[in-house]
C-alpha cells in the first residue's frame, strides 16, 4: 500500500491548503493556459491570412500540422515525466512553450509562420503532464474524477480563447495600432500567462504528495525494479486500444471544434456568429461532461472491479458512435442543437472514462502510457481531418461514416483486460482506502467527543 | 477469465441503462425524420 502514501482520497474543491488540491488547481489552469496559447491563433487566421496572402490548402496543412506534432511531443513528455517528475517538466513546457507562442508575430511568410505553429504544438503535449500528476496525487477511488476535471476543465481553454483572442485584439487596434501588428502583440499576452503559471508551478506544487523526485532517495537496485523502459509499455496490447479508443473521443472532439461552425453555417444557413454560437456549446460541456465519465469510471471502478471501468468505457464509447451517426442525420436545427449536446455529452465522458482506465494499465510506466494514449487523441483527430478533405464526401456523410468507425471502436475495449492479481491489488487498495477512511472517521468523532 | 468478485456481472452491468440513451436517440431520430418530411427538408 506504499504507492497510496499521501494521496487525497476526495477533491476538497474549495481548498488549497494541501498539495494534492495546489496541484489539482494549478495543473488544470496551467493546461487551460497552455490550450489558451495552442490555439490562440486560430480565431485570427483571417487576419494572418489576408497579410501573409495564405491559399486554403496552406491553411490546411498549418491546422494539421499543429494537431500532428503534438502526437510526437506527447509520446516524448510521458517518458520525460517518468525520468524528471511532472513539476519540472511542467515549467519546461510552459516557459519553453511562451516562447513560439509570443514570437510568432515575427514570421512574415508562410513557411516561417508554418514553423512557429508546429513549435506551438507541442504546448498540446502538457496534457499527460495534467494527467500524470493528478494521478500521482490521487487514490483510486477518486482518480477518474480527478483526471477527467482537470482535462476537461483545461479543455474549455481552447473555447475561451475563441471568444477571448478578438477581444485581445480589438484592445490593441483600439490603441492605435495596425491589424498588422495586433495580431503579433495579441500573442504576447498568452505567451506572459504561460511564463507567469511556470514559475508558479515551479514554487507552489511538488512531483508527489511526499516530496520532489529528487527528494526521494532510491537505490540502483530498486531504480531498476521501479522503472520500466518505454518499449516495455509500449509493447502491451492494451495501451494501443486505448490509443485508438482515446482517438475516437478526443480525435473527434477536435475535429468537431474545427467544424463545427462551418457546418452549421453551410447546411442550415446561419450567419458565422449564430453558427460559432451553438459550436461553442459543443466545447463548454467540458465545464462538468468530461468529469461525469470520470466520476462513473471510478464508480463503476468500486462497484465492479477494474473490468467495471473497461465496461463503462466500453458502453460509452458505443454511445457516442450512435450519438454521431444520429447527429449527422439531423435536418431540423433544434433537434440537431440537442443531438449535438447529447453527443457532445457522450464524447466528453468517453474521454474522462478512458483516463479513468489509464492509471491502472502500468504503474510503473504511468508517463509513457498516458503519453501514448494521448497521443492517439491527435492522431484522432489527423486521420479524420483528412476525411473531411476528400471533395466526394459531404460534411453529414463523413460524420456519419466517423460515427460507425467509433461504434465499431468501442469493441476494442475487449482488448482491455486485466488479470485476476492486478484486480485483487485493485480491490485491496479500495478496500484499504475505506478502512483508513473509517478509521479517520472515528478518530474525528473520538476528538469531537472529547472536545465536548 | 474474470477475477471471482466480478463473476456474477459477466454481462454488462445493468445500472449502466443502456437502453434510455438508446430510446431517446431512436425518439429524436423519428422526430427528425417526422418533422423534416412535414417541412420538406433535407440537406
Amino acid at each position: 500500500m506504499n504507492a497510496l502514501k499521501g494521496k487525497a482520497t476526495s477533491i476538497k474543491l474549495f481548498s488549497l491548503k494541501s498539495i494534492q488540491m495546489r496541484t489539482f488547481h494549478l495543473s488544470w489552469f496551467a493546461f487551460f493556459l497552455c490550450f489558451f496559447g495552442w490555439f490562440g491563433i486560430a480565431p485570427l487566421m483571417a487576419v494572418v491570412r489576408d497579410e501573409l496572402d495564405l491559399t486554403k490548402s496552406e491553411i490546411g496543412n498549418i491546422i494539421i500540422a499543429s494537431v500532428a506534432v503534438t502526437i510526437i511531443a506527447r509520446l516524448l513528455i510521458g517518458w520525460l515525466c517518468d525520468k524528471i517528475g511532472p513539476r519540472i517538466s511542467y515549467t519546461l513546457v510552459l516557459i519553453l512553450g511562451a516562447i513560439p507562442v509570443m514570437f510568432i508575430g515575427f514570421s512574415n511568410s508562410y513557411e516561417s509562420f508554418l514553423l512557429f505553429r508546429l513549435a506551438i504544438g507541442v504546448i498540446g503535449a502538457s496534457f499527460v503532464i495534467t494527467q500524470y500528476h493528478t494521478t500521482m496525487m490521487f487514490a483510486p477511488n477518486v482518480v477518474g474524477t480527478a483526471n477527467a476535471t482537470t482535462a476537461g476543465w483545461g479543455n474549455l481553454g481552447g473555447g475561451v480563447t475563441q471568444m477571448v483572442m478578438p477581444l485581445i485584439f480589438a484592445a490593441f487596434v483600439g490603441l492605435g495600432f495596425l491589424e498588422t501588428q495586433a495580431w503579433r502583440m495579441a500573442m504576447v499576452v498568452p505567451g506572459i500567462a504561460m511564463i507567469i503559471c511556470g514559475i508558479l508551478y515551479y514554487f507552489y506544487t511538488t512531483d508527489y504528495p511526499h516530496g520532489n523526485k529528487s527528494d526521494v532517495k532510491i537505490t540502483a537496485d530498486q531504480k531498476k525494479k521501479e522503472s520500466v523502459p518505454f518499449w516495455k509499455a509500449a509493447a502491451d496490447i492494451r495501451v494501443w486500444a486505448l490509443f485508438v479508443i482515446y482517438g475516437a473521443c478526443f480525435g473527434i472532439e477536435l475535429t468537431i471544434n474545427n467544424i463545427a461552425a462551418i457546418y452549421y453555417h453551410d447546411y442550415f444557413q446561419l450567419d458565422l456568429a449564430t453558427a460559432g454560437l451553438i459550436a461553442g456549446l459543443f466545447g463548454l460541456m467540458n465545464i462538468f461532461a468530461r468529469t461525469l465519465g470520470g466520476y462513473f469510471g471510478d464508480k463503476a471502478g468500486i462497484r465492479w472491479g477494474l473490468s467495471g471501468r473497461v465496461w463503462f468505457l466500453g458502453a460509452v464509447i458505443l454511445l457516442e458512435g450512435l450519438a454521431l451517426m444520429l447527429f449527422s442525420q439531423m435536418t431540423v436545427l433544434p433537434l440537431s442543437i440537442a443531438a449535438m449536446i447529447g453527443f457532445s455529452l457522450c464524447v466528453q465522458m468517453s474521454e474522462g472514462a478512458t483516463f479513468s482506465v489509464v492509471p491502472f494499465i502500468n504503474k510503473k510506466a504511468m508517463g509513457t502510457v498516458a503519453g501514448i494514449v494521448g497521443a492517439g487523441g491527435n492522431a484522432g483527430a489527423v486521420a479524420a481531418g483528412f476525411l473531411f478533405k476528400v471533395e466526394s464526401l459531404s460534411y453529414p456523410e463523413a460524420l456519419f461514416i466517423i460515427g460507425i468507425v467509433v461504434a465499431f471502436a468501442s469493441s476494442l475495449v475487449l482488448l482491455v483486460r486485466f488479470s485476476p492479481a492486478m484486480e485483487k491489488e485493485a480491490k485491496a487498495e479500495l478496500d484499504f482506502l475505506r478502512t483508513g477512511e473509517k478509521v479517520e472517521k472515528a478518530r474525528a468523532i473520538a476528538y469531537e467527543t472529547s472536545k465536548a | 477469465m474474470l477475477p471471482a468478485y466480478t463473476q456474477e456481472h459477466r454481462i454488462l452491468p445493468e445500472p449502466l441503462f443502456l437502453e434510455y440513451p438508446v430510446a431517446f436517440f431512436l425518439a429524436v431520430w423519428l422526430a427528425n425524420i417526422t418533422l423534416a418530411a412535414q417541412s420538406r427538408r433535407g440537406f
